[in-house]
């Protein structure tokens, strides 16, 4: 056989060799399937806070993630006419999240309302919360 | 004279399909080699590279907007060096333009891409006999591609896809099967490569890609110029990416593209240029459609 056609033979042995060990991967490093749902805590309103007719109802909402989300959305629900009102929806990646919000409770209102919160990370895992408040 | 030179372009070095993107992918997916022929001389070319895109992954929250369009654009320095008959190295230094249509307006990401180095080995070629009626060549190949290009930490207010990066962040490991068999002023050239992808500092991996390429190619000649036509069946898979030990399930997948192209060569340049269009896709779980492909190259050989 040629020298040479040897000498290549072991370069690319030698090659794949070192390649092969930085391919190395250990069985514990196996990914998993995130099932984590994200975390949603309504800080402002209160459940069952009473608002004034015209008045601004504070909404802070912080949300977190194990991995980053991927979008939340805040809803102002009317009970007594089945109309929801969009605060806010985003698309966001992070792990933690805060949301300051206000929203102007109607001069006409009846009532009650109810805040509807939603957060989704990328694996749609999704986690719901309604906060029932009062109009006076 | 034509005659050998008509044989030697029968040694093709072959497409290497190896992004980004990409799955895709866009800035992260291929590097393609494209059909190169005298494989006993050096050589340097530059290549330009397009991919387009329409992405979904917002699709939930602004149904309004619609697919954003995305297009992946790379510059490439590309020179190849025979270390001996049967060893060559050959390497690839991108420069990317990304654009993405906001309905906001546009966002482009612009800069070095990852750096791609290559050793090939032909383990069987003989090409250059008279004897055969089919002449043969096949080569093993395995190669690093670089961490040159940015990869850049998704910001709280950033966009969905994972792939509209310039850079991987990591160091990752090409291994590619290259096989070639010509009758007369016929051939097939078969390709594949496997790319094993490592975690960046951001603690983030795409997913390990495959991709394959059958190309059918006609030699002929006018005097010094000779002519390659060729038709190509391109089919690219990609993982899932993983982030902090999870999977992202809304990444990788799979598609099959055909393609055109056109080569030609006169003594020391070859100029080519190809098209494709996906004939199959099924890209991070139906929130990314590809569009059509293209590329133009001019080699310098010495």
């Amino acid at each position: 056989m040629d020298r040479r056609f040897i000498k290549s033979i072991f370069k690319t042995l030698a090659i794949f060799q070192a390649l092969a060990l930085a391919a190395c991967s250990k069985a514990a490093d196996q990914p998993a399937l995130d099932t984590e749902a994200p975390a949603i805590h309504v800080i402002a309103p209160l459940e069952n806070a009473i608002f004034p007719k015209g008045s601004l109802a504070p909404i802070t909402i912080e949300f977190a993630d194990n991995l980053g989300m991927h979008a939340y959305y805040i809803y102002m629900m009317d009970e007594s006419t089945g109309q929801p009102s969009l605060v806010e929806k985003k698309h966001i990646h992070t792990k933690n999240w805060k949301v300051e919000q206000q929203f102007l409770i109607p001069e006409d209102a009846i009532g009650p309302f109810r805040l509807d919160v939603e957060a989704v990370d990328h694996e749609y895992n999704t986690t719901r919360m309604s906060i029932p408040i009062g109009v006076e | 004279m034509a005659i050998k030179y008509l044989l030697l372009a029968a040694l093709l070095f072959g497409s290497l399909s190896a992004k980004a993107c990409d799955a895709c992918g866009c800035s992260l997916s291929q590097a393609y080699w494209g059909l190169m022929p005298n494989n006993n001389n050096h050589y340097v070319g530059i290549w330009w590279q397009h991919q387009s895109y329409r992405s979904f992954f917002e699709q939930d929250i602004y149904p309004e907007q619609g697919g954003i369009p995305e297009y992946f654009n790379a510059i490439e320095l590309r020179a190849r060096y025979r270390l001996s008959p049967f060893l060559q190295v050959v390497a690839i230094l991108p420069y990317a333009y990304n654009v993405r249509r906001e309905p906001t307006g546009a966002r482009a990401i612009e800069g070095v891409g990852d750096a791609l180095a290559m050793a090939s080995f032909t383990i069987i070629d003989n090409s250059d006999s008279l004897k055969f009626a089919v002449r043969h060549r096949l080569a093993l190949g395995a190669g690093v591609k670089a961490p040159t290009g940015r990869y850049l930490r998704r910001e709280p207010l950033d966009l969905s896809n994972p792939n509209f990066q310039l850079g991987s962040g990591s160091w990752d490991v090409l291994f590619n099967l290259n096989y070639t068999g010509r009758w007369r002023t016929f051939g097939l050239n078969l390709d594949g490569t496997y790319r094993y992808n490592n975690t960046n500092a951001n603690d983030y991996r795409f997913g390990h890609r495959f991709n394959g390429a059958a190309t059918l190619f006609w030699l002929g000649s006018s005097g010094m110029l000779e002519v390659m036509p060729n038709a190509s069946l391109l089919y690219e898979k990609a993982g899932w990416d993983v982030e902090e030990g999870y999977y992202h399930t809304n990444t990788g997948g799979e598609a099959l593209f055909g393609g055109l192209g056109l080569e030609l060569y006169w003594p020391r340049f070859n100029l080519g240029a190809s098209w494709s269009l996906p004939l199959s896709q099924n890209l991070s779980a139906g929130l990314l459609d590809a569009g059509s492909r293209a590329s133009v190259h001019l080699n310098y050989f010495f």
